[in-house]
């Protein structure tokens, strides 16, 4: 095994690999920036530059694109909110607010270190433990997959931050969500109201991260007219070098982390979209002061991001032993292997192990490389969390608007994404946390998936399978410890709220008002849910009975408990009748007047697209938000309208080629 | 050759030729775009690149070929698309999957497709035949094809219950008179793939591109499992199977295979209603197509091409690397004949069909 590392390090070392590899590294770190795009978009644009080239060096550009791609998204989620790819959803709890206060030079220390330190560290591991990973993932049948989700279940509870209730029926919900579509055995189609977009087996995730976490941030940004940092830059007082320091003082969770990204990596079918989640939520459970977490703690940064890192090494493993992509990158590069006339099979791990090792060290290398860059220019990144807000608004919704529509390239993308916008909104409002809803969406489909072909197949004998006995028991050893640490923390300091959507004084009361409306509303979409599911057949029923039963009773208790509020324990603020207390709230927040400015500039953006398309909508957005929103100069207007024309058209149009919305008016470009 | 497809090839190489010269400048120094109706990585997606890659030479005009994804709603986003909103100009097309058994399979499941797949204006069709396998250690342990008439049960994998794929296993199975579990909800075939390498299930069947660049290195090489046969290829009047979908393997079309255990060729209800299933699942597997209504200089142009494209070399030996075998195109009037024959089964067997199904659904 040490030759074939050996002879697969000096192969990737040698020239033409190595320029290969730096051209990959450096594209991989745009395709990760640029909220939207990927290493799945990255992978389709490169592949074709690989024919002709020799395997070793076509793998490098491919696989140096590929590694970078989670160390480079930090950049949106930390200094924007806003996801740069799936795998970077958990770095904007703690990546934003950070960047709020000052400190997004330090989150990107933290961020590069930990995720070239999570990639070499996932290689390495993988490297060393090649002999279990193939009894591993044999092992690893859909009961696994289903316990593996319920594990994953428990993590709501971290992820909960100021109320476990919500957190609960934000999870139910996000698992309703998942439900939307064809059930698994596609005979019911599922709350799809005959919309052809909804037809299909599962929404897409980048939308609806999208919508949940940068809406509301492009809202609050509008409505403050402040920079992203609340924080005067020469009162800052952590920089990159304390992110470094960082990164190396919490060395212990960096390992855990990346051992996380291994294994999920590992397994086909988990990928990216939980990976940060998992090692999120590990965090915040093994730590004893967690109501520090979403509130800009560099815990909440290097856990997510040493995770991602770490994941793409491992998700080579089942593309190339057993040729199974987990995902349609690894689709992507089992294609690359083919034209390579290389043939997926246990021979990789065997035979042609130093090819294996070769890519594993291509994954080290531009991750190096990758982060070396990146930290060289995070001063220069970091200075845009500093911009006053009307100058970064439209390139925030521009590439918010652009990354939903990458996702399937139609207009309900863009339904998808700004409803799930306004839920979002209303959630932050109500106090709701958004994370468990994402978690409780992306282990709703496996779990469902996992659980009706594990009763066809095995009938209740899989609970006797000796990795679901371990996974049960893990599932059952973290529900316990969490509730100890629940009860302790409550028993310790009752009155601290902590992570997203903890919220102290004034906020909370307002929190009170909104959470009432909000949790009837939900309470008739659970029994909506429940009454739609009993006319199914019982497959198709299952998931959403089992969720949307538990929906019901969360949403009862908050009910029950505001009710309770307002009508015995009156605030002394907000006295009088229910109705006065509103009109009161209402009163007191700026807010509605802005949100519904926000939403009108984004109905004219869809409005307008219908007729235009989109290479004359968003660059018009642009042009109208910045001249007469806010009045800026002819030249600031139009080279940044040129600059946002030139980006659509280069970038999508001319290198993506993605499909544009058709325009109404014939001669513009379709 | 059958003497109806070389009367079709010779009527489509002379159709052909008189629209060459109205389509000579149609694409000159324009882009032509080739929509994908399933996301990048799969085996459409695979197929339409290497398509759209080797296509433009042979365009009178030489354009620019690029490909486009448009997934969802298992490829019915894309047909609506195209069918819908689509310039009708000549400049966008569709290298689609399933377009004939979407819409044949419409009765049965609804998928929403708002368009008639008639109404494309077609170039061509690819037909594809599917293969089956089995894990060797299904007791008493499989070492030949006929080693499965042994077997006292197994388990079979799906995706659907009302898929193509799985009511074709589910016939030839019954037909067999094989005892069998059936498990179905694998989201893709290659998730289907991992539970036969895990022994969560025996029995599954492949597309040609997945099991001769998947299946045979990692299943059947390492002795894990057995190629048993492949589905025929069936225009409506006859059932055939070309020498390219049986090359190099060790197994025989599924009426050869039945003739061969059985010592008859296969008959009755069953078999009459797999020849429909499997005629719109295989015979226009891939159809290549124009918004209706585009312009006639562009149809002929793109005829012409395809028809330059099946005697291409460099296609020939590009394909072989990239999915191990040549797609064969049936170009202009040959393709809608195909079509016409696939995109509709007949009532008794739509009939048949739901009970079918809902044997297996539970309520």
């Amino acid at each position: 095994m040490l030759e074939a590392a050996i002879i697969g390090l000096t192969e990737v070392i040698a020239w033409p690999a190595i320029g290969y590899l730096l051209i990959g590294v450096l594209a991989g770190m745009y395709f990760g920036a640029v909220p939207g795009l990927s290493g799945l978009v990255g992978m389709a644009i490169l592949l074709p530059f690989t024919f002709g080239v020799e395997p070793v060096a076509a793998f490098a550009l491919l696989m140096g694109m590929y590694a970078v791609t989670t160390t480079s998204d930090t950049i949106a989620s930390v200094m924007l909110g806003v996801p740069g790819t799936a795998g970077s959803q958990a770095t904007i709890l703690d990546g934003y607010p950070m960047a709020q206060k000052g400190e997004a030079s330090r989150a990107f220390g933290a961020a590069f270190t930990c995720s070239a330190m999570g990639g070499i560290l996932g290689a390495l591991i993988l490297g060393l433990s090649l002999p279990l990973v193939r009894p591993l993932i044999l092992s690893f049948a859909s009961p696994e997959f289903f316990m593996l989700g319920v594990l994953g279940l428990t993590m709501v509870g971290t992820l909960s931050g100021g109320s476990m209730i919500k957190g609960l029926a934000a999870a139910c919900l996000g698992i309703l969500i998942s439900c939307i579509g064809f059930s698994p055995q596609g005979g019911i189609s599922r709350f799809t109201f005959d919309i052809v977009y909804l037809l299909d087996e599962g929404l897409p995730v980048i939308p609806i991260a999208l919508g949940l976490f940068a809406v509301p941030e492009v809202v609050f940004l509008a409505i403050r007219h402040s920079s992203i940092s609340q924080v005067e830059k020469s009162k800052v007082e952590h920089g990159m070098l304390q992110g470094i320091r960082d990164a190396f003082a919490h060395w212990w969770l960096v390992l855990r982390c990346s051992f996380i990204g291994m294994w999920v990596g590992v397994l086909p079918g988990l990928g990216a979209s939980i990976v940060d989640w998992v090692a999120y939520g590990h965090a915040v459970q093994s730590y004893s002061d967690r109501e520090k977490f979403g509130k800009g703690d560099v815990r909440g940064v290097i856990a997510p991001e040493s995770a991602n890192n770490a994941m793409k090494g491992a998700s080579l493993i089942p593309t190339i032993a057993f040729g199974i992509p987990g995902s349609a990158t690894m689709a992507i590069l089992l294609g690359a292997f083919l034209i390579q006339g290389i043939t997926p099979g246990p021979s990789m791990l065997t035979d042609k192990l130093h090819l294996t090792f070769g890519m594993m060290w291509t994954v080290v290398i531009a991750n190096v490389i990758g982060a070396g860059l990146l930290m060289m220019w995070s001063k220069q990144l970091a200075k845009v969390t500093f911009i006053r807000s009307e100058l970064i608004i439209p390139a925030i919704i521009l590439f918010v608007f652009m990354g939903s529509w990458m996702a399937g390239t139609t207009m309900g993308d863009w339904y998808l994404f700004l409803i799930l916008g306004l839920l979002g909104l209303i959630m932050r409002y109500a106090g709701w946390p958004r994370a468990p809803l994402v978690l409780g969406f992306v282990l709703g489909s496996i779990m469902e998936t996992a659980l009706d072909i594990t009763l066809q197949r095995y009938t209740w004998d899989w609970a006797l399978r000796i990795p679901s006995g371990i996974l049960m028991a893990l599932c059952v050893i973290t529900i316990v410890v969490s509730g100890l640490g629940l009860i302790k923390r409550r028993r310790e300091s009752p009155g601290v709220a902590a992570g997203e959507g903890a919220a102290e004084g004034r906020e909370a009361e307002l929190q009170k008002f909104i959470n009432l409306p909000f949790a009837t509303f939900m309470l008739v979409v659970f029994i909506y849910a429940i009454t739609q599911a009993h006319s199914w057949t019982q497959e198709g029923g299952r998931i959403v009975i089992a969720f949307a039963y538990p929906g019901v009773l969360f949403c009862s208790l908050m009910i029950f408990k505001d009710l309770r509020d307002f009508l015995i324990e009156k605030s002394d603020e907000f006295s009088g009748s229910i109705i006065n207390q509103y009109s009161a709230a209402i009163r007191a927040s700026k807010e509605p007047l802005g949100l519904l400015r926000m939403y009108g500039w984004f109905a004219g953006i869809v409005a307008v697209t219908y007729i235009t398309g989109q290479l004359v909508s968003l660059p018009l957005f642009v042009f109208l938000y910045l001249k007469f929103q806010h009045r800026e100069s002819w030249a600031v207007t139009l080279i940044y309208t040129f600059s946002a024309w030139l980006l659509l058209w280069g970038m999508f149009g001319e290198i993506i080629h993605i499909v544009w919305q058709p325009p109404m008016i014939d001669f513009l470009p379709q | 050759m059958r003497p109806l497809s070389k009367f079709l090839v010779t009527a489509s190489a002379i159709a052909l030729l008189g629209g060459t010269a109205i389509a000579k400048d149609f694409y000159k120094g324009k882009r032509l775009s080739v929509l994908i109706n399933y996301s990048a990585g799969g085996p459409t997606d695979i197929e339409a690149r290497l398509f759209a890659r080797n296509i433009g030479k042979h365009i009178a005009g030489k354009p620019q070929v690029i490909g486009k994804n448009m997934a969802g709603a298992g490829g019915t986003v894309a047909t609506n698309y195209l069918g819908t909103k689509a310039r009708k100009d000549g400049f966008t097309m569709g290298y689609f999957t399933a377009l004939a058994s979407t819409a044949a399979f419409k009765p049965l499941k609804d998928k929403g497709v708002r368009v008639d797949p008639e109404s494309f204006e077609l170039i061509a069709t690819v037909a594809g035949s599917s293969y089956a396998y089995i894990r060797t250690d299904v007791a008493p342990g499989i070492k030949k094809p006929e080693d499965i008439m042994k077997t006292k049960g197994f388990t079979l994998l799906g995706l659907r219950s009302r898929s193509s794929l799985d009511l074709r296993e589910r016939l030839v199975l019954d037909m067999l008179g094989l005892k069998y579990k059936y498990v179905t909800g694998y989201r893709g075939t290659s998730k289907a793939r991992v539970a036969v390498l895990q022994g969560e299930g025996d029995y599954l069947t492949e597309s040609q591109p997945s099991f001769r660049a998947k299946v045979i290195p990692t299943l059947i090489k390492p002795g894990k499992a057995i190629g048993l046969y492949y589905y025929p290829l069936d225009d409506g009047r006859k059932i055939y199977s070309p020498a390219e979908i049986g090359k190099g393997l060790p197994m025989l079309p599924f009426d050869k295979f039945y003739q061969k255990v059985k010592g008859k060729a296969p008959s009755g209800k069953l078999w009459d209603v797999f020849r429909e299933v499997n005629r719109a699942g295989s015979m226009a597997q891939r159809s290549i197509i124009l918004p209706p209504g585009s312009p006639k200089a562009a149809i002929a142009a793109l005829r012409a091409a395809v028809h330059k494209l099946n005697k291409d070399p460099g296609f020939k030996a590009d394909a072989t690397k990239t999915v191990n075998f040549v797609p064969l195109f049936d170009v202009g009037p040959a393709a809608e004949k195909i079509m016409k024959a696939s995109i509709k089964l007949t009532k008794p067997t739509l009939d048949f069909l739901r009970g079918y199904i809902a044997k297996v659904d539970k309520k």
